[in-house]
């Protein structure tokens, strides 16, 4: 490891080398070339930790309890996340199924569990050979992670069906806005190349 | 002229690893800090987003033209709804705005993915600092998953209205759609964009 110069950083979009720059708060260092972001700067385990961990017990709940109820002339039916991709699997569709399966709730919960192990790991070092690894699938992970496009996905569906049936929202539902606003937040408070830089600052 | 083109990291015999940022010597196989798999520019980047692109452009034709969805509601015909007419019937009976939201993810955004993609695969060898090429390119990337809300909602409507009284069956289309997706998105993580920055830095040095 004799040939790794810690001081340096290569433009993710047009390789060119940069010096790190030390950022007061507040600050963002970007590519002189292209103007893409370096370190964004804006990283706060605390934060991520206790708010990814809040997202965790909402998707849980958000999955198991119901999400909507649809009543049609008489003739309800209630749904949960999990029983609606299950249903699709009864139902014959089991490609539609699986896309639904992967983006909306394996890769999220396994994002969301990765950042609460990162962010662990800054205080328990003994975790901290495991987020490696975890680490580089997350960053191909990351557009694959369509919880809010599932969001507007339910949102239009509601507005299709409003004419054809009753619809209650159920707690799953609210759980699942709460969820949102919740990953937004991670999302505002973790950034993985920052963490991943300080894992290895740490190293030394 | 030359003096202020910077230095990439393969000029100087070092590759960035793409996840954790650090910059390693080029003979590392491993990323020393990661582990993730090194390479200083994405292997067969051109002729593998060449096939993801071509796959997604096969499958845009039958994702518009065969229907997404059968409806059957109460006694009603059968109707087959493709793409462009459930938007149009969104907006005749339901809400405006989400027939645009629906237009904007269905139909411009694939369409503007694999435009950009056609250029930036196109034009290789940029005269100038390609930043409008590396705007694009995050664009495509930022937008790209948004794409998939027509395939949610099909799924949604499968799951939910299975009943006596109505019922919403997938059709081939949704299939279809959903390939121009994942194609177009996989493609777009396959294009190395770093590459026009390295024909662009060759071209500005020779020509000096």
């Amino acid at each position: 490891m004799t040939c790794i110069d810690r001081d340096l950083i290569a433009c993710p979009h047009c390789d060119t080398l940069h010096r790190k720059a030390a950022l007061r708060r507040g600050e963002k260092m970007r590519c002189r070339c292209c103007g893409a972001t370096l370190i964004g700067n804006h990283l706060d385990i605390r934060g991520a930790f206790f708010y990814a961990l809040t997202a965790l017990i909402l998707f849980v709940i958000a999955n198991i309890s119901a999400f909507i109820t649809l009543d049609m002339q008489g003739e309800s039916s209630t749904i949960s996340i999990f029983s609606s991709v299950s249903a699709l699997f009864t139902n014959g569709l089991p490609i539609l199924a699986t896309i639904v399966l992967l983006c909306v709730l394996v890769v999220p919960l396994w994002y969301l569990l990765a950042v609460v192990w990162v962010s662990a790991s800054f205080r328990f070092p003994a975790l901290r050979g495991v987020a490696r690894r975890f680490l580089h699938w997350m960053h191909a992970m990351t557009p694959w992670n369509m919880l809010e496009v599932y969001l507007l996905g339910v949102i239009v569906t509601l507005v299709k069906i409003i004419q054809m049936a009753q619809v209650t929202f159920d707690e799953g539902f609210w759980s699942f806005c709460a969820l949102m606003v919740c990953s937004i937040l991670v999302n505002a408070h973790f950034d993985l190349g920052d963490a991943l830089s300080e894992t290895c600052k740490d190293d030394g | 002229m030359t003096a202020e083109i910077a230095r990439s990291a393969r000029e100087t015999d070092k590759v960035g690893c793409p996840a954790c940022a650090l910059v390693a010597a080029s003979s590392e196989k491993r990323c020393p800090h990661c582990r993730r798999r090194l390479h200083s520019r994405k292997v067969q980047s051109d002729s593998r987003t060449w096939a993801y692109l071509l796959t997604a452009i096969f499958l845009f034709f039958p994702a518009n033209l065969l229907p997404i969805t059968y409806t059957r509601y109460l006694i009603e015909p059968v109707r087959a709804d493709t793409i462009i007419s459930s938007i149009v019937f969104l907006w005749q009976h339901g809400s405006r705005l989400i027939a645009c939201v629906i237009f904007t993810t269905s139909i411009v955004t694939p369409l503007c993915k694999i435009a950009v993609l056609l250029y930036l695969l196109t034009r290789q060898a940029p005269r100038k600092p390609p930043l409008l090429p590396t705007r694009l390119y995050r664009i495509i990337h930022f937008i790209g998953r948004w794409s998939m809300v027509d395939v949610f909602v099909v799924a949604l409507l499968g799951a939910l209205i299975h009943g006596r009284l109505a019922q919403i069956d997938p059709g081939m289309g949704i299939f279809a759609f959903a390939g121009v997706v994942i194609f177009t998105m996989a493609a777009t993580q396959t294009f190395d964009i770093r590459i026009l920055w390295d024909n662009y830095r060759h071209h500005a040095r020779s020509d000096h």
